[in-house]
């Protein structure tokens, strides 16, 4: 059982890599993809402001979403707080968001999760808290994954995809060096 | 609320940079995951990694002394090494399906609508994220009862299969008094079979007619007590008891008075 368990992830992991590049926007159940304009969509702040996707085009920007109660989004919340500071060096606006309801699951509110796992970070200038559209998170994760970012460049396209900046920072760093 | 604020752990290694479905972003098997690996974790890993050495050295004596005494086949007594794999199993779960691909996958396979696909991969990894301690608590659990199963019946038993058992010859024709000789492998009888307790190899019926043999008649007391009752214990092996594959005459000393 263990040996399949193990063989199930391999399998799935191994199957993921599908180049995309230049792409449409994706529709229906199909994540973005690398090259595909950015979908569009809404997200609301901790303060209260709804922003779209749309207002991001002209900067470069990390829309990261998560589930508060993920511990691997908790713990990237904590590395990324160790980093933000590199991001907006290299003009990079994070933007963190929820995804819709937390997944339909209690977690805590987005304002409370970004303070305590952020700490004083929580307050940079370069980083804004969220919460996802229901339309939003369909958009970037219609599968639901955990805990998955998308890279955008200035003239709003996706330039790069992960996840878990925890194990990730290396290559988000690389990446967000070089976006235009 | 349900959530608990506590110590980050978990979660999935990625490398992927282009993806139309994520699957591939998240959940890598990865050296990267080493990030996560906390000091909760390290404290599992450990007490797993020493509960499951225990395990195994016991499951590997046991086969050994299972060796030593069949005459063919290996059946043994892997309950213990069984409940051992099922907690490594356990302890496989949060990890698996909280942090990797697999939930949101299987989930997607479905053909749920969007709204349900997102609702139901939620539910299944929020419990795993959740109910992470109590599921690696329960496999530590679990493994130490294997051990201190295997462990008892170790310590217990003078066999432990049906292959057959091994009496020290000193010790069982101490422990049988004289007596009359009885037919060899006369387990359904209600007279005690000598043979069982006095041989270097114990011969005789089943689980029930061990039993009987162990504790009926004049030789009752001497049964509760040192070999005898080792014997007794020793009968309690699968069809062909500890009498190995096939009943046969019993060996040498038979019979005591010889």
């Amino acid at each position: 059982m263990a040996v399949a368990a193990v063989a199930v992830v391999l399998a799935v992991t191994a199957g993921g890599r599908n180049p995309a590049a230049g792409r449409a926007p994706a529709a229906g159940g199909a994540a973005p993809a690398v090259g595909s304009v950015a979908p569009g969509g809404s997200f609301t702040t901790v303060t209260g402001r709804t922003e779209t996707i749309a207002s991001l085009r002209g900067h470069k920007a990390l829309l990261w979403f998560v589930t508060t109660w993920c511990p691997g989004c908790q713990a990237g919340t904590r590395a990324m707080a160790g980093q933000v500071a590199r991001l907006r060096a290299a003009g990079v606006q994070v933007v963190e968001v929820e995804d819709y309801a937390d997944l339909g699951q209690s977690g805590p509110a987005m304002t409370a999760f970004g303070r305590q796992f952020a700490g004083q970070a929580h307050h940079d200038p370069g980083w804004t808290f969220g919460t996802a559209s229901l339309a939003l998170t369909r958009a970037y994760n219609p599968q639901g994954y955990l805990d998955v970012y998308f890279l955008l460049d200035s003239s709003g396209h996706i330039a790069y995809i992960n996840a878990a900046p925890t194990s990730t920072m290396s290559q988000l760093l690389a990446h967000a060096g070089g976006l235009t | 609320m349900r959530w608990r604020p506590g110590e980050a752990r978990g979660g999935p290694a990625a490398d992927l940079s282009q993806a139309r479905d994520l699957s591939g972003c998240t959940g890598r098997v990865s050296l990267a995951n080493w990030q996560y690996f906390g000091p909760r974790y390290a404290a599992f890993t450990a007490a797993f990694a020493l509960g499951l050495a225990w395990v195994v050295t016991l499951q590997v004596h046991a086969m050994r002394r299972i060796a030593r005494t069949a005459r063919a086949g290996a059946a043994g007594p892997r309950r213990g090494g069984l409940a051992g794999a099922l907690a490594a199993v356990v302890s496989l779960l949060p990890s698996l399906l909280c942090c990797s691909p697999v939930v949101p996958t299987l989930v997607g396979l479905i053909g749920l609508p969007a709204a349900t696909q997102l609702q139901t991969t939620g539910t299944i990894t929020y419990f795993f994220a959740t109910k992470q301690d109590w599921l690696l608590g329960g496999a530590l659990a679990l493994l130490a009862a294997s051990g201190l199963w295997s462990t008892r019946k170790l310590a217990r038993a003078a066999c432990l299969a049906g292959d057959g058992c091994e009496v020290p010859a000193a010790r069982g024709a101490a422990a049988a008094p004289a007596g009359p000789p009885e037919p060899p492998g006369d387990g359904e009888s209600d007279q005690p079979a000598h043979g069982a307790a006095t041989g270097q190899r114990a011969q005789g019926g089943g689980r029930r007619a061990g039993t009987r043999a162990g504790v009926a008649g004049p030789r009752r007391r001497a049964s509760r007590s040192g070999p005898a009752r080792t014997h007794r214990r020793c009968a309690g092996g699968g069809p062909a008891g500890c009498g190995g594959p096939a009943p046969g005459p019993p060996r040498w000393p038979w019979p005591p008075w010889r």
